[in-house]
């Protein structure tokens, strides 16, 4: 899909272009004022940009310069709002069957039992929406938005007005989502952890501009990208396979590659994947094996780069998946790192957040 | 208490006065309210102020230009005498419209506030999900309107029953035509016929009674479904 | 909230003239209101006119309005203190209730005629039979069951047969005023309305008349009383004196009336 949106509203200016893959998610990520709602919102067509062109696969849905603006309701593209947005006077079977209703039969591409299982509802149907949970409404919106058979599906912060407890359990949801339904998804967030849990393909937005666009680790590297990714708390998400439990002694071992991680105790069978991540600044660097320390993770690796951004430095260092470390420049001068050292990253079991890849 | 066959002829008379007219306004005071509701255009001032006249004109003011318009020389008299229809005036469609115009407010303005009071973000959500602007409406803004559109749909049917001014000007009290209950009570007071007069309001009073009781004590549970 | 609001509106002026009627004759004893009925409109206001230019001191307020209308108001103690009703028996019987300051007094008889707009139909052509023509569709009359020119037009019909022809196009005027007001707007074609009305100069420019003989009903015997608050009260003595004057005869027989040779003050 390609979009080309220009809008200028009193003193913001937006002005976005962008091709974005027609498979997958995309993580649009940036500060709040960045545009990104106002691109959602556009791409939806609750907005009209002054000029500009979208293109979707083969479909254009809107052309100022033909005059082209598909209407909202003609354009099939799903979204869900941070404010759930569930029907107040319906039950949940019937705002999931909402927008089912309103499709010919032969475009629709779940049945109401597919989307129930794969959301876990079906408890909820009979329900009205001032009886779920912030959790359930959201998961009843997502069902809601599939069922209408969306030709793409716009996920506008869905996660921010949830705790953190929540967030952990919905995103497992939009990540079988990605997984399942083939359905291709642009997703809206300033938590750069929440994007790289379901995508590496990433656009950065800043005041209304499209900073960068490409997976993760390519566009990372680039100083702007840094230094606002730095600013909106950098996060380090690797994948990992629970390796055993230790409950008791209240944590969980995963591997990431060959090193083992403690983490939290999590309740999954030894074996199943899990996505962690760590936050830069919660990480520290060592030259030697630390003894003596209460810290139980100490990953060995291998420094790739060195990044000054304003008075801190981000080191990335290769344990077999990249990690970036955030530390002070005194700090890098004292260690003496320089590319290709090796180092141990060190980080504190309490430090790393578990979500399952059910 | 007795009511005579013309009692009881005017009361029905009434009920089918108030009856079309609640109809009639419903559909078209709904797409107005909806406008109003919506609209940031300049005219909307204008046409709000037109709408709420007759709350602060007295009827007989509306009685008076509507038999002056109405008849072979006003200008909708005029109009109609041209395309060969019957004048309205001292007819039952003559007090339709008549009334249609005097009830306008009592339906515009509780639609309006529940129009208002909408949430914009489920029509938008609504739309998202593939529903034209009407689907949006009839699945959407009427039934969390519903509150409103039962005080609207009330207040216009009662207020019609009780209308009495306009109906004297242009009436003419003919029965089973245009004598409704407000007139034939009226006829009944200067005709010294107290007893009947009596039996007649009774009924007026008792019926207007329970409907506001039914608004007054149905409403509340009504915002919570809101 | 509003509906209050709404009321208060549509009654304000009423409640208000009320009051200040109330508040104005218990302050000032020469002042004095008079109820009349419609069909006096023209006549009475010629009156008053004349006495107030001879009693330029005097404070005459007139009320016009339906004879019924105003009979159950004065049972009520309205501020009236003299009643000019169209039908005698109005009078009457206040006088019979205790409520007059002194016996019923016939001060005229009313006439009716046919009267329509030069626009719909030339009236003075016209005669009581014509009314069954097809042409003819809206006939304005008073209502019969209450105001005293409708039962005169009823009877006039009646004996000549033709009330059964002509019902179904008869609409109904609240009062004999109002019942001219339909005719003159156009409204109705023709209507039965009081002499006295068709005698004013706006009815006269507009259109003509044919008098009904009043053989055909019962006369229009029309009568005034005092009230029971006004018997003391001067300034109704000196108008009710007035009302025999040549003056008012005069003015009287301009609009049509016929008068009672025994009209003569008390």
């Amino acid at each position: 899909m390609e979009l080309r949106f220009h809008h200028q509203r009193q003193s913001f200016t937006l002005d976005i272009e962008a091709t974005l893959p027609d498979h997958g998610a995309v993580g649009v990520y940036g500060a709040s004022g960045a545009g990104k709602s106002t691109m959602l919102a556009m791409m939806a067509g609750f907005i009209q940009p002054d000029s500009g062109r979208f293109n979707l696969g083969a479909d254009c849905l809107f052309d100022s310069a033909h005059g082209i603006n598909v209407p909202v309701h003609l354009r099939r593209i799903g979204m869900v709002f941070q404010d759930s947005r569930i029907f107040p006077h319906l039950t949940v079977q019937d705002n999931l069957h909402y927008g089912f209703k309103l499709l010919a039969t032969k475009d629709r591409r779940f049945s109401l039992q597919q989307i129930v299982d794969l959301l876990e509802i079906g408890h909820l149907l009979a329900q009205k929406p001032h009886q779920l949970s912030g959790g359930e409404k959201q998961r009843v919106a997502l069902g809601r938005a599939l069922l209408a058979s969306p030709r793409l599906l716009l996920l506008d912060e869905p996660l921010a007005s949830l705790d953190v407890r929540l967030k952990r359990q919905i995103l497992p949801f939009l990540r079988r989502i990605k997984d399942e339904t083939q359905t291709p998804m642009v997703y809206v967030s300033h938590a750069l952890d929440e994007i790289l849990y379901l995508t590496s393909q990433i656009v950065m937005l800043d005041g209304g501009k499209v900073l960068a666009a490409g997976a993760f680790n390519q566009v990372i590297h680039d100083e702007r990208v840094l230094a606002l990714a730095q600013s909106l708390g950098l996060e380090n998400v690797l994948h990992a396979k629970i390796a055993a439990h230790y409950p008791s002694q209240g944590y969980t071992v995963v591997m990431v590659d060959t090193q083992a991680v403690s983490i939290p105790p999590v309740d999954a069978a030894i074996g199943s994947e899990v996505s962690i991540s760590v936050a830069a600044s919660n990480l520290a660097l060592s030259t030697h094996r630390a003894e003596g320390i209460s810290i139980q993770n100490q990953l060995a690796g291998t420094v790739t780069s060195i990044q000054q951004v304003g008075s801190k430095v981000l080191v990335s260092v290769d344990v077999g998946a990249e990690l970036i470390a955030e530390i002070t420049a005194k700090a890098l001068d004292d260690l003496k790192i320089t590319q290709g050292c090796k180092v141990f990253c060190l980080f504190k079991t309490q430090g790393v957040y578990a979500f399952l890849s059910t | 208490m007795h009511l005579s066959p013309a009692d009881i002829q005017a009361i029905f008379l009434t009920l089918k006065l108030a009856s079309v007219v609640t109809v009639i306004l419903l559909l078209l005071a709904t797409p107005l309210a909806w406008w109003l509701a919506r609209t940031s255009s300049k005219s909307k001032g204008v046409i709000s102020a037109v709408v709420a006249l007759p709350l602060v004109l007295p009827p007989t003011v509306l009685g008076f230009y509507f038999l002056l318009a109405m008849g072979p020389n006003g200008v909708i008299g005029g109009l109609m005498q041209q395309l060969g229809w019957q004048a309205l005036p001292f007819t039952f469609a003559g007090l339709v419209v008549a009334s249609v115009f005097y009830s306008l407010p009592f339906m515009v303005q509780p639609l309006q506030n529940a129009f208002e009071a909408l949430d914009k973000n489920l029509l938008d959500a609504a739309a998202n999900l593939g529903a034209s602007v009407m689907h949006r409406f009839v699945t959407i803004a009427v039934p969390l309107s519903r509150a409103g559109f039962l005080t609207a749909i009330i207040l216009t049917f009662v207020h019609t029953i009780g209308e009495f001014g306009v109906v004297l000007m242009i009436g003419g009290n003919i029965p089973g035509v245009t004598r409704v209950a407000s007139v034939q009570i009226y006829d009944h007071v200067e005709a010294l016929e107290y007893m009947q007069a009596h039996a007649l309001s009774a009924v007026m009073l008792v019926f207007s009674f329970v409907v506001l009781l039914f608004i007054y004590t149905l409403r509340p549970a009504h915002k919570n479904i809101n | 909230m509003q509906m209050i609001k709404t009321f208060l509106m549509q009654y304000k002026q009423t409640l208000m003239a009320i009051l200040m009627m109330s508040l104005s004759s218990s302050a000032f004893a020469e002042k004095i209101n008079i109820a009349a009925a419609s069909d006096l409109k023209f006549a009475m206001d010629e009156i008053v006119t004349q006495f107030k230019s001879n009693n330029p001191a005097d404070d005459v307020n007139v009320i016009y309005g339906s004879s019924g209308k105003m009979f159950t108001q004065i049972q009520q103690d309205a501020p009236y203190d003299l009643y000019f009703s169209a039908d005698i028996s109005y009078p009457e019987k206040l006088a019979a209730e205790g409520f007059a300051a002194g016996p019923a007094t016939p001060y005229a008889f009313g006439r009716i005629v046919l009267w329509s707009p030069k626009t719909q139909l030339d009236a003075a052509k016209l005669t009581l039979e014509d009314l069954t023509r097809s042409d003819i569709t809206r006939i304005a009359i008073a209502n019969p069951k209450h105001a005293p020119y409708g039962k005169r037009a009823e009877e006039a019909l009646r004996s000549k047969n033709l009330w059964d022809k002509v019902e179904a196009k008869l609409v109904y005027g609240e009062n004999i005023a109002q019942t001219a007001q339909f005719v003159q707007t156009g409204n109705a074609q023709v209507g039965i309305i009081a002499l006295s009305l068709a005698l004013s100069a706006e009815l006269t420019k507009q259109g003509h008349y044919w008098l009904i003989p009043d053989t055909l009903h019962n006369p229009l015997k029309q009568g005034y009383i005092m009230t029971k608050r006004a018997e003391n009260n001067k300034l109704a003595h000196k108008f009710s004196a007035y009302m025999a004057s040549a003056n008012a005869r005069k003015i009287m027989v301009k609009y049509g009336f016929n008068l009672p040779n025994e009209t003569a003050s008390q």
